[in-house]
């Protein structure tokens, strides 16, 4: 299977429910900005709506990382709202949830399970292209971490901006010095 | 430890290591002094100590001469002393503007190599046209280089840095294990390295080259 990365998304329109409102969104609404596809399996369900709810809980960090963020399932737009009616933390969502009941964008990320109908836990980061700069699946059981997207988000702006020749520092003072290593070749 | 208790081997350097040293260290032309300042009662000071001690042993160009922080205060006011390990490399009595704050282990051990190499001869080759440039620089400038000693990107700016060092006699250019000093961490806001800070204005990130970090320099009179 081909991987994701670098792929600009393909034309597409869904319907989706935003801020209590059905509206229609686009490709050309991913570009100019950071965008988060963020695809879970159905609404309704348990799982989902934990990690949904964490990341409601971080949108304003990632609105200050000038990133958007579409969460999709395989439902309509009236299901959308129909869970936020019923549930408290889906009602807090402020980004925009998109319906993809024809499995459109879904099939285009290559996180649709067919047969079930469903879409697994896929998250794609896109640059203002709309291109895919990182992505990670998982299984329909396995949650994900808001925190770490965040990082992720602004690990490959980071890396867009400044090019590659950085390593992140994460310091942790008391460990042992490195045993030295040389590489020579070419240098001298 | 006591100053006269340390060893004149580190288990930093295995015998392979040993011998790729010996033979960069064969091309060495001029005597070079390895001047270290420690704190014999820290373990990083003490293992840089070692260190030195070791590698200096490889090579009859080399010499080298510890001090502990009064001394070495003393002695070598135009070394940064606060931040313990320092290690300076002289030519002739003369600081050639290369020097290493923190144990030189990891991926910084090509730093220190490459530092020893340049600055001693024959050393790197320059292009003609960025050494014409440097020589018109006349301004000192004080150039930081944060580092970790896992990070491969790191030790390339170390050497970039103080091989223009070892040829321009107005920049002074420093290794600074960010690890070993939290203090720096918090005060320069170190997220990622290599960190470059340049007369404490200028602050860049990753790999430069030369001609980069030189379009800076010149705008120092």
């Amino acid at each position: 299977m081909e991987h994701m990365i670098n792929r600009k998304v393909e034309d597409f329109q869904v319907s989706a429910f935003a801020k209590g409102e059905f509206i229609e969104v686009t490709q050309e609404d991913l570009m100019g900005h950071w965008s988060v596809l963020f695809f879970y399996p159905a609404d309704f369900t348990f799982v989902c709506p934990t990690e949904l709810g964490d990341l409601a809980d971080h949108y304003e960090e990632f609105q200050k990382e000038g990133c958007e963020i579409y969460s999709v399932s395989e439902d309509t737009h009236f299901v959308h709202k129909a869970w936020a009616d019923a549930s408290d933390t889906i009602r807090k969502i402020k980004y925009v949830m998109l319906a993809d009941p024809a499995g459109e964008l879904a099939r285009q990320f290559g996180v649709l399970v067919e047969k079930e109908g469903q879409a697994l836990r896929g998250t794609f980061i896109l640059n203002p292209e709309g291109v895919v700069k990182a992505y990670e699946i998982h299984d329909m059981g396995i949650g994900r971490n808001a925190q770490e997207l965040l990082r992720k988000v602004q690990a490959a702006k980071f890396v867009e901006e400044h090019g590659d020749q950085v390593c992140p520092a994460k310091w942790q003072p008391g460990e042992e010095t490195l045993s030295p290593s040389l590489d020579l070749v070419g240098m001298l | 430890m006591g100053m006269d208790n340390i060893s004149l081997k580190s288990s930093l350097i295995t015998p392979e290591l040993e011998e790729q040293i010996k033979g960069v260290f064969a091309k060495l032309e001029h005597d070079l002094s390895l001047i270290c300042i420690i704190n014999p009662e820290d373990s990083a000071s003490v293992e840089m100590a070692e260190l030195v001690n070791h590698i200096t042993g490889l090579s009859e160009k080399l010499s080298c001469q510890l001090y502990d922080s009064a001394e070495g205060k003393e002695k070598f006011p135009e070394l940064d002393t606060t931040l313990l390990p320092a290690t300076a490399l002289y030519r002739q009595e003369h600081y050639t503007g290369i020097s290493f704050h923190g144990v030189t282990g990891g991926k910084e051990m090509n730093s220190l190599i490459f530092a020893i190499y340049n600055a001693s001869g024959p050393g790197q080759e320059m292009e003609k046209r960025i050494k014409k440039k440097l020589d018109k620089l006349t301004h000192k400038n004080e150039i930081k280089i944060f580092v970790s000693l896992s990070c491969h990107h790191c030790a390339q700016q170390v050497i970039t840095c103080q091989k223009m060092a070892a040829e321009c006699e107005a920049i002074e250019a420093r290794m600074i294990d960010a690890r070993l000093y939290p203090e720096m961490v918090e005060k320069y806001k170190i997220e990622r390295i290599p960190m470059t800070v340049i007369n404490e204005k200028e602050i860049l990130l990753g790999n430069k080259n030369m001609d980069e970090i030189y379009q800076i320099l010149r705008t120092y009179k």
